[in-house]
């Protein structure tokens, strides 16, 4: 029973990649979530296939969180699954448990990932990239995916453990103070990838550099704004650049 | 060329699936995306100079919820060809860079529109999934989400093939442009 | 009212609200208006640890909704207020609260809604609670995060 049961959390760690595969505007991610933790259900309701349908409709509610947080919600739910198969715990639970979750780590994973390790990782690709193209590459794909998987391991492994050590994974991983510092060593990558541009482009463009330094400061305030988050849109600063552009072909 | 375009559809296909529907490790974002491109029409560094200025001009926009962003991976597949095919052996002049970027954007919009059509069939495939598990098959959740990840697959294909074909034929126009204005100066010179 | 912005959102504390509406309308305390919520501890510490440091996150049942934006106003934060449904935005309304829009972000779909916009789907209900905003001359618009156009419904003239 015990290695059965482990067998089926690992296809369900496995499966979680896929979480947002038929992402639809009604469910979201519900038929991801369902398929994710569809092994485990098979387990636990091993020879009960009308209690098995009935667990897969639970899972086909409504679902949406942040896709590399969902792994927390998604060990705690298959633990409450297991307790509620053994006849130990109220189903009904486990909806309220879901949805209480999913808002606040959305929150969670988008403010850190989307909002912080994303840029981090990027404006250090862009720098790199200027040495040389790979290099680039390597080191935004280098510096997203190491936190990126080990947070989705070590938030997996906290929601099998079960709800109280899924929270205190929460607590204990200092989200907010990780941000925060993501943000800062975005901005001043942001700062040196800005000087760095400005130097190679007054290379490049040699007596044009007048718009070449235009064109980076407008990057350099786009960045800022990046950062500090006031709603730019990326058209308005394509329409600024078309500005230098005209600029640059008029002399 | 036939081969260039193949490899830059499978390369694309990879790329929007890693977008949404599967693993998002950032093989999406526009730095590889480009620098991928430019490699598969010739000049990585092309590729990668337009990839790391629009990586940086959509991070503003962030998949928040259900909120859409400009489908940043079609603007670089689209730039990354473009600039690899524009570029000289001086590398991309200044207004074609311009060109290239202004271009992407409506390839961003493209890109988005065909993502919101993708999202509502698989609210279909969601909805007979739910009646199927109803009657008890609970297979069908596998086949339903195996329909969705296709689906995003195929999308991500038939996008991949329009907007570096776009790139392509652009990148040749404003090389065409570029030695037309350079004749034309002399002339009048 | 020390309001910038009201907002129905199933979703309460999330994403939008903290990465995009947070930054955009430069608000520092977030009110969460939810009779459930209130009363439970375990759900409110998750949804605390969602929100920056610098922002103040406040919960309270409707009952006492007046009486925490007083305490709100007094100390001068600029604070967003978030309810979950439109009977709780009409509840708030009604209990004395003055805003001159109501923002929709999030109301997830169920059998027999109309799609608003692909986050938003209105129940008969929801008409009917759009239609006593309009008349109490409060704009109801439909809007995910501030990047979007929207959708709004604007209060009758006479």
């Amino acid at each position: 029973m015990e290695e059965r049961g482990r067998t089926a959390w690992r296809s369900t760690w496995r499966r979680q990649f896929l979480l947002q595969g038929c992402w639809n505007y009604e469910g979201m991610q519900n038929v991801g979530f369902a398929y994710s933790i569809l092994p485990a259900l098979r387990e636990f309701y091993r020879d009960r296939p009308e209690e098995l349908t009935k667990a897969l409709k639970r899972h086909l509610e409504y679902f949406n969180t942040q896709p590399s947080m969902a792994g927390v919600i998604l060990g705690a739910a298959l633990r409450l699954e297991e307790r509620a198969a053994a006849g130990e715990a109220d189903p009904r639970e486990i909806g309220t448990f879901k949805v209480g979750l999913m808002g606040s780590l959305g929150a969670i994973g988008d403010a850190y990932f989307w909002g912080a390790l994303r840029p981090m990782a990027s404006v250090a690709g862009a720098i790199l990239a200027l040495v040389h193209p790979f290099l680039g590459i390597a080191a935004l794909l280098l510096l997203y995916n190491v936190s990126h998987l080990s947070i989705r391991r070590k938030g997996f492994a906290a929601g099998i453990a079960g709800e109280e050590s899924a929270v205190q994974f929460l607590k204990g991983a200092g989200f907010a103070g990780k941000t925060a510092d993501r943000k800062i060593v975005a901005a001043i990558l942001g700062g040196a990838y800005a000087g760095a541009a400005a130097s190679k482009a007054a290379f490049l463009f040699g007596n044009g550099t007048a718009p070449a330094f235009l064109f980076v400061a407008a990057l350099t305030v786009h960045l800022l704004t990046v950062l500090f988050r006031k709603a730019v849109s990326p058209s308005e600063i394509l329409l600024f650049l078309l500005m230098i552009g005209a600029l640059l072909l008029w002399q | 060329m036939v081969f260039q375009f193949l490899l830059a559809v499978v390369i694309g296909a990879i790329a929007y699936l890693d977008r949404t529907a599967a693993f998002q490790v950032m093989l999406h974002r526009p730095l590889v995306v480009a620098t991928a491109m430019g490699a598969v029409f010739g000049n990585v560094y092309a590729g990668a100079q337009v990839g790391a200025i629009m990586e940086l001009l959509y991070l503003a926009r962030l998949p928040v919820g259900a909120s859409i962003p400009p489908d940043d991976t079609g603007a670089a597949m689209f730039g990354g060809a473009a600039a690899a095919v524009a570029a000289s052996s001086v590398g991309l002049s200044a207004g074609s860079f311009t060109a290239v970027l202004l271009l992407s954007v409506p390839c961003a919009e493209l890109g988005k529109a065909a993502d919101r059509l993708v999202r509502r069939v698989n609210g279909r495939i969601a909805a007979l999934t739910a009646e199927s598990v109803d009657r008890g098959d609970s297979r069908s959740v596998e086949h339903g989400l195996l329909a969705g990840v296709t689906l995003f697959a195929l999308s991500g294909a038939v996008l991949s093939l329009a907007f570096t074909g776009a790139g392509v034929a652009v990148g040749k126009l404003t090389m065409g442009m570029v030695f037309a204005a350079t004749f034309f100066y002399r002339w009048v010179g | 009212m020390p309001l910038e912005l009201v907002r129905v959102d199933c979703r309460l504390v999330h994403g939008q609200v903290v990465e995009t509406w947070l930054p955009h309308t430069g608000a520092n305390c977030l009110l969460v208006v939810n009779d459930a919520l209130a009363g439970n501890p375990f759900l409110r510490s998750v949804m605390e640890l969602a929100v920056p440091s610098s922002v103040r996150v406040m919960f309270c049942g409707i009952p006492e909704v007046v009486r925490t934006l007083e305490e709100i106003d007094r100390e001068g934060w600029k604070a967003i207020l978030l309810c979950a449904t439109f009977a709780d935005a009409l509840r708030i309304h009604h209990a004395g609260v003055r805003f001159s829009s109501l923002n929709i972000g999030n109301l997830h779909y169920a059998a027999g809604k109309v799609e608003i916009s692909p986050s938003v789907f209105f129940s008969p209900e929801d008409f009917d609670a759009v239609h006593c905003f309009c008349h109490d001359g409060i704009a109801v618009v439909v809007r995910a995060t501030p990047f979007e156009a929207g959708t709004s419904y604007e209060p009758e003239r006479e």
